[in-house]
């Protein structure tokens, strides 16, 4: 079989002229057995009109009309053209650096990417000072949800006395939606060991342990894997690297309760207690598992550390707003075309997300809300979607940073009923420790129950208001300190949702089942009985010929009939 | 294993190595939970079966994480050497197989199969 040697892919999503402009110039000069013409959807780059890509050069033509076909060809043909244009997803990866490039079975690839050069480098080159400046100058912040400066976190640790300390990975992951840390630890576990190890020379510790839940087995075994090809190597364990320094690390599973994400919560789990969060001060960092000096950081925020050493902390304090530096990466879901998994550099906007990379609203739908920070975070409409997001910026608007989850809801969710989804979740997980938690969010979600059933009272409004802040006051730990936003948020911005739902007992978003029917117009209806004999809970009665009625009582709300009419005789009111 | 002993040993054991093969092309097949999910485990043994069946010496299949294209798993990347690589996306057996033939041994890419979505790295 003779061999292609160069491919000219091209963007028909705008139209095939070009396409059929380059094929047919190829097989005029003759090269139909060397040069392949191919149709794509789309590359997810930024340019004006139609886009050609040549391989295996990958440079790109832009603007292209039919009459560049000859000059792309013989370009082409000699295995150069293009030049290189900027793509949508920005070019930066930090955390994801290495994630769906290395195998993560393989320490050899690892290391081929450099992989425990920084750790080597600050056991030979650094003190422990050195690293903690380093990662303060960098400008890091948590990524498992506070934002809390990492540097800092590293520094309180290192001073605290203790003869014994320990590192701590937060791979709890529990929010709804949530799969950024699983990647990162799936993709690229030795990022986080020689994270978790130059922690452990910065602030003193021998000792790692991951607590990761048990529902991510891969990631668990990934891990492990890791975890001994850095021994056999010498890259953990004793005399890391002939330099003297020792660190250990092992794997703690967690049982899959939101709660042991807190930080204090996790330590009463790894130590066989019940996951409540503990009282604080004192922080983990003066007293944290058995007490002693201990630093818990998030998966994502230990996978940026190396990087901040391999290209110096200036790099990283260059990317991102000025108090978020860095890239975050955002689990993107929901209503939107593409799902997946991105990384951007801090300060991007919503709206770049959503429409440039998330590639806009799923059916063409109109957008409603972006959830972020999960169950802790709180809805942004849409006219907020030119805000470029930050630590600060989420808060100000009511929501937070949170871990990554981005959720997108189109016109057909239901603001009050979101609200309380996510208290619902929140209800299910409170550890019962605390009365504003334990009761008070229950109380929330009774309200917001009958909100969406049509039971509201006006006065829940204020009720729904004052319970709230009263709860993020007085709370033990951040998941009742948070788990209002999602309520107060949603009245903020979609109050008219919440009075529709109390005074006119209607769901705008026609998503809360108590309060919409199903009725059949007489005029249109023909008697076909087609409903009826579909009606999952044979509610639906009428003659043949003769028009049909639903029973309202007994009527589950399914759908089911207005799917099946051939006539556009059934409605939703 | 013999042990690193020092930070000069590593970067000389990370010196002969690299990720890319300079003589083979690469077929890298996003294993994360969300690609075996959604079978990668099944794109893998029919990539690798179609190898074994065509006699294709050049290239080998590796497992890697997530590409973070959920939406279009299972996926593969092409990676030739001293070619861009080029995307796969909704990979099963039939396409594997095609991949094997079409773009490995005869250098044509698949066509209506690409996702060519730019993540640079
Ligand atoms: C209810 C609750 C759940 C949490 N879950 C997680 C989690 O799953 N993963 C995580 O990294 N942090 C979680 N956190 C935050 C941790 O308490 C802690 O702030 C974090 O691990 C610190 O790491 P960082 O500074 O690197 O962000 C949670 C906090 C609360 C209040």
């Amino acid at each position: 079989m003779a061999k292609i040697t160069s491919n000219i892919l091209v963007d028909v999503s705008g139209g095939k002229d070009v396409y059929n402009a380059l094929a047919k110039a190829v097989s005029a000069a003759g090269l139909g057995k060397s040069v392949q013409v191919a149709a794509v959807d789309g590359f997810g780059v930024k340019a004006e009109g139609a886009v050609v890509k040549v391989l295996p050069s990958g440079g790109y033509y832009t603007g292209v009309a039919p009459e560049d076909a000859d000059r792309i060809v013989q370009a082409a043909a000699s295995g150069e053209g293009g030049s290189p244009v900027p793509a949508y997803t920005t070019n930066v990866r930090v955390a994801l650096k290495n994630v769906g490039y290395i195998d993560p079975a393989s320490i050899d690839d690892y290391i081929a990417t450099r992989g425990y050069e920084a750790l080597g480098g600050c056991l030979t080159n650094n003190t422990p000072q050195d690293v903690i400046a380093a990662v303060k100058a960098s400008g890091l912040r948590g990524r498992g949800g506070a934002g809390f400066p990492t540097g800092l976190k590293w520094e309180f640790a290192g001073k605290s006395a203790g003869d014994k300390k320990y590192v701590i990975c937060n791979a709890d992951e529990g929010d709804p939606g949530a799969f950024m840390d699983r990647s990162v630890l799936e993709g690229d576990p030795h990022a986080v060991l020689e994270a978790m190890a130059i922690c452990g020379y910065a602030i003193g510790a021998d000792e790692g342990v991951i607590y990761c839940r048990a529902e991510y087995p891969l990631a668990v075994a990934r891990l492990e894997n890791a975890i001994n090809q850095a021994e056999a190597l010498g890259l953990l364990g004793d005399n890391i690297l002939g330099t003297g320094f020792s660190f250990k690390i092992s794997i703690n599973l967690g049982a899959g309760a939101f709660v042991c994400g807190e930080e204090t919560a996790l330590i009463n789990s790894i130590e066989g207690q019940r996951g409540e969060p503990r009282l604080k001060p004192p922080f983990p960092a003066a007293a944290g598992l058995w007490m002693k000096p201990s630093n818990v950081n998030n998966v994502e925020t230990y996978a940026c550390v190396r990087h901040i050493f391999l290209n110096g902390p200036e790099w990283f304090a260059g990317i991102g707003t000025e108090k978020s530096k860095g890239t975050k990466v955002f689990a993107l879901a929901g209503k939107i075309n593409n799902v997946g998994l991105i990384e951007v550099p801090m300060g991007t906007t919503l709206r770049e997300i959503i429409y440039d990379i998330g590639g806009g609203i799923r059916g063409g739908k109109q957008f409603k809300a972006i959830q972020t920070g999960g169950p802790s975070g709180g809805c942004i409409p849409a006219s907020l979607l030119d805000l470029p997001i930050d630590y600060e910026s989420l808060a100000s608007v009511g929501s937070m940073m949170g871990s990554g989850g981005l959720i997108v809801m189109d016109e057909d969710d239901c603001m009050v009923n979101i609200a309380r989804y996510y208290l619902d979740f929140t209800v299910e997980e409170s550890c019962g420790k605390c009365t504003p938690c334990r009761i008070g969010n229950m109380r929330l979600l009774e309200m917001l129950e009958e909100i969406t059933s049509g039971k509201g009272k006006p006065e829940y409004i204020n009720e729904l208001r004052e319970l709230g802040e009263v709860i993020k006051d007085a709370s033990l730990c951040g998941l009742g300190q948070t788990a209002p936003n999602p309520v107060l948020s949603t009245m903020h911005y979609f109050m008219d949702e919440y009075e529709a739902h109390i005074r006119d007992h209607k769901c705008p978003a026609g998503a809360c089942s108590a309060l919409l029917k199903y009725v059949i117009d007489p005029e249109k209806c023909t008697g076909c009985t087609l409903c009826a004999r579909n009606c999952p809970v044979d509610c639906i009665a009428g003659e043949r010929r003769k028009t049909h009625v639903i029973d309202q009582e007994r009527c589950i709300k399914c759908g089911t009939c207005m799917a099946k009419c051939r006539f556009g005789a059934i409605s939703r009111v | 294993m013999a042990k690193l002993g020092s930070l000069d040993e590593l970067k000389k054991y990370a010196a002969a190595r690299s990720v890319g093969r300079a003589d083979k092309t690469v077929l890298a097949v996003g294993a994360a939970t969300c690609g075996i999910a959604a079978g990668a485990k099944d794109t893998i043994k029919a990539l690798e079966d179609a190898i074994k069946a065509n006699g294709v010496s050049g290239a080998e299949v590796v497992e890697t994480g997530c590409l973070g294209f959920c939406y279009a798993e299972p996926l593969v990347e092409v990676r030739a050497p001293g070619a861009v690589p080029v995307r796969y996306a909704g990979v099963d057996a039939a396409l594997a197989r095609r991949i094997i033939k079409e773009h490995i041994i005869g250098g044509a890419v698949v066509e209506g199969a690409i996702l060519s979505k730019e993540v640079p790295r």
